[in-house]
């Protein structure tokens, strides 16, 4: 009796304890998994799902594994090592190689950066709030929170900002659609032959792993310190941030199919959406979705600078890291201050070309990630410097076959990011 | 061969035989880490693989010409010894100790200088100009050069105040030179920990003894990794070092650790500085008693000046401060000071009660810091007692304690940032 009562409080102490642990290693992965649905990312949903309704919606789940497959690894790296991958790479693969692929994101994220603030000017206004005051008042906001604050402090704030996007998935309960017709489409794969549907396609696969993101969830897994022993715990966090943000993805598509593709609304943006769902969904429902957007734009809007000056700072040598003094780290802050500043800037030029530079940063994105991947599979299968937390067999097929699938779908869509006229009409 | 050259003209070169003929390319430069490091040996990949060559049998550097007889294959022959290194594979590249500026810094290219016939390796460069040359954006940099009206200069560091760490492939080898930076001051090494990663970490702490890692810790300002640095030590090491710190050090440390954490250093104390963290841990961070240490010097009023120098001289006590001795009845009750100045200056007969400051001023445990960070102001202490409601002396607060709390006091904002 006695024994059976220390049994159970043993067993409900490690239950807590293990609790503990997961809530201690909480954050990288759910971090980056939610900027993933940034302001580029609820675009293309809106888009597609406007455009094909339902038939989308089975995507989700091949992107999910993918995405999970992807962030792991950066993960795992990042807990043995103690390195980042900029560091790894420099490493490994030398000066120049590195120098050609930090320029390279260095512009990406430029681009992308111009891009989430133009989703906050977007939802800003929807909500009625003019973009020259949302559009700096942003900027400093996300300018203070990382040369003021500290790391915990600031993945405090981003966990508060991933819980935010719930305003997706109660505008999708909002938007009323068949939830049987929804759940049948998720499962059910749909191959609709015409160039369009295979180009949408590529954009939203192209949307969910980007190069930043593995930069910069191995660079907080440094940061945090997660070790070996908590690793289990860290992979959770990934893989809950993973399907955690594409449930999202798929409240978003579910949103716009029952409303837009059903009335037959074509958008371009996710302004255009979250406008066009206010006479068919209620007012309450665009609104929540703008706010979502402007949300999801400020939340990337401060991690893509930061995962950025990391990089660059690891890769040359400079000081990096949120908990140094802006003395101690120089370049990092001033990196991180003129990519926000340059991105907020080019927003509030009137007729800048906003669309332009997403398609830029788009480009990049997609030639860059099949070169990082790669890096990443011969880092990761490198026994000097994983040890044996290489990846096994079901791990390398897995991660293969998603980069093999991922370059085809790059190469496609810059491609056709490139030459308009391959995707043919509409 | 230049005077000077650096490591980024070499890799890559092709190397000839005495004809003219491309043997293969050199991949490596082997350095003899000796007081003068030189080249001690090349590294060549030919189409047979890699092989060695000493540097005397290297011909001509300009274009590079070896005798091909020479070459020693890599594979089944001696790798490297354990006081050699690779310029290539251990330092370019790589993260070093900067010794003199007690900085992680990542090695951008390497200077070697000609001195008769061997080339020693004379420093390393950190700056943007060594990464420039390594990346061929030599040209970029002058032009920046040109707008800017002066030239880029070479950030060094001499090779005397480089500490290789090496990367994964060769930290084994490379573990042998790190009592080297034991000999630094631990304050200094703080500064560095922070810079390492987690395995370097835990080999700079092997390489100290109980006393330098205990000193190390404290200094290290990031509170997590504090943290998780003694966690990585592992409790048996994390309850030695503990045992060389200040009670009052040791008890801010565990009191950031989990519980169960927290009590199996303390289990592997000694049981009478447990006891002590433990009374320590007991009080709010942020209270007098949160700060005090409890190792100072209590004296009984009826000992004469003689017989207090003669017993301090004799337990050579560890108090952290013995400026300030403090004076006590037999209940521990505080009576008075004494300072070390009144001692000396006092005829050895007299009782030390006739000499000391009564009443002593004092601040109570549950005081908040800022409280004690007035009183000692006020009174230009180097060290405050702490005593409980019943005037009992429990422990002292000293100047290095309180430092912190004074300098972050007036930048509300600064606490974000530990």
């Amino acid at each position: 009796m006695n024994r059976t009562l220390a049994l159970t409080r043993q067993r409900a102490q490690s239950t807590w304890r293990n609790m503990l642990l997961f809530l201690a290693v909480l954050g990288p992965g759910i971090i980056t998994a939610f900027v993933d649905n940034d302001a580029g990312g609820i675009t293309t949903y809106s888009v597609a799902a406007a455009t094909y309704g339902n038939r989308i919606l089975w995507t989700v789940i091949p992107m999910t594994i993918a995405l999970v497959v992807c962030q792991e690894m950066s993960a795992r790296m990042g807990v043995i090592t103690g390195k980042g991958l900029a560091d790894l790479i420099r490493e490994n693969f030398g000066a120049r190689t590195t120098a050609v692929l930090m320029g390279s994101l260095l512009l990406a994220n430029m681009a992308n950066t111009v891009s989430e603030f133009a989703g906050v000017a977007a939802g800003a206004e929807i909500l009625g709030i003019p973009r020259w005051v949302s559009v700096p008042i942003g900027a400093l906001l996300v300018w203070m929170l990382i040369v003021r604050a500290s790391y915990r402090a600031v993945e405090k704030v981003f966990l508060v900002l991933s819980f935010f996007y719930i305003a997706y998935i109660i505008s999708g309960v909002m938007a009323r659609p068949d939830w049987g017709v929804v759940g049948r489409a998720a499962i059910t794969p749909n191959f609709t032959l015409s160039r369009s549907y295979v180009i949408m396609l590529i954009g939203l696969v192209g949307t969910t792993i980007a190069p930043w993101m593995q930069f910069y969830l191995q660079s907080s897994v440094v940061e945090k310190r997660i070790r070996v022993e908590e690793y289990r715990y860290s992979r959770l966090d990934v893989i809950v941030g993973c399907l955690v943000t594409d449930v999202v993805t798929f409240f978003v598509l579910a949103t716009v199919a029952a409303t837009l593709f059903t009335h037959g609304v074509k958008v371009e943006t996710a302004r255009d959406a979250a406008l066009a769902l206010a006479p068919l969904a209620g007012k309450y429902c665009a609104v929540l979705f703008a706010f979502g957007l402007m949300n999801a734009s400020l939340f990337a809007a401060s991690v893509l600078p930061l995962t950025t000056a990391y990089y660059v700072c690891e890769a040359v040598g400079w000081e990096a890291g949120v908990s140094r003094k802006l003395g101690e780290a120089p370049v990092f802050f001033g990196l991180y201050t003129a990519m926000i500043v340059i991105g907020a800037a080019v927003v509030l030029i009137p007729g800048a070309p906003l669309i332009f530079l997403m398609l830029v940063s788009q480009v990049i994105n997609g030639l860059l990630l099949p070169f990082i991947l790669i890096f990443q599979l011969a880092l990761i299968n490198n026994r000097r410097i994983m040890g044996r937390y290489v990846n096994s067999p079901l791990q390398n097929s897995v991660s293969w076959a998603t980069t093999v699938i991922m370059i085809a779908m790059s190469v496609v869509l810059v491609g056709v990011s490139l030459f308009p006229g391959l995707g043919g009409g509409g | 061969m230049p005077d000077t050259a650096h490591a980024s003209e070499f890799m890559g070169r092709r190397v000839l035989d005495s004809e003219g003929r491309t043997i293969g390319r050199l991949v490596d430069l082997v350095i003899g880490c000796g007081p003068s490091p030189c080249v001690s040996r090349l590294r060549v990949r030919t189409p047979k693989g890699l092989h060695h060559i000493h540097w005397d049998h290297v011909k001509a550097s300009d274009p590079l010409t070896i005798d091909p007889e020479r070459l020693v294959p890599v594979a089944g022959g001696p790798e490297l010894r354990p006081d050699e290194l690779l310029l290539s594979g251990d330092i370019l590249d790589k993260q070093i100790v900067d010794t003199q500026g007690f900085k992680v810094r990542r090695v951008n290219d390497v200077r070697l200088e000609k001195a008769g016939k061997r080339m020693v390796v004379v420093a390393v460069d950190i700056g943007l100009k060594g990464f420039a040359r390594r990346v061929g954006g030599l040209g970029l940099l002058r032009l920046i050069d040109l707008i800017r009206g002066r030239p880029w200069v070479d950030t060094e560091i001499p090779w005397t105040f480089v500490q290789p760490l090496g990367g994964s492939e060769s930290s084994l080898r490379l573990t042998r030179p790190w009592p080297e930076l034991a000999k630094l001051h631990p304050a200094d090494l703080a500064d560095i920990v922070d810079d390492l990663d987690r395995h370097e970490q835990m080999a700079l702490f092997r390489h100290l003894d109980n006393d330098q890692a205990a000193e190390t810790l404290t200094n290290v300002e990031d509170g997590e990794v504090q943290e998780k640095i003694l966690d990585d030590l592992g409790p048996e090491r994390a309850s030695d070092i503990m045992e060389e710190m200040p009670p009052d050090d040791a008890a801010d440390l565990l009191g950031d650790l989990p519980k169960y954490k927290a009590d199996k250093i303390l289990g592997g104390m000694e049981k009478d500085e447990a006891a002590e963290v433990k009374e320590l841990l007991g009080y709010p961070e942020e209270t007098a008693g949160g700060l005090m240490t409890t190792e100072y010097i209590a004296l009984p009023s009826r000992l004469t000046c003689g017989e207090t120098i003669e017993l301090l001289r004799q337990q050579s006590p560890g108090a952290e401060l013995i400026y300030y001795l403090y004076v006590v009845d037999g209940d521990e009750s505080l009576l008075g000071v004494l300072t070390l100045r009144d001692l000396i200056v006092s005829p050895p007969e007299t009782v030390i009660s006739a000499v000391m400051k009564s009443p002593a001023i004092s601040v109570n445990v549950a005081d908040h810091q800022s409280e004690v960070v007035e009183v000692m102001a006020k009174y230009d202490f180097l060290a405050v007692p702490v005593v409980k409601d019943d005037g009992t002396l429990v422990g002292v607060v000293t100047a290095d304690d309180i430092m912190d709390v004074a300098l972050e006091a007036p930048r509300p904002l600064r606490r974000w940032r530990r």
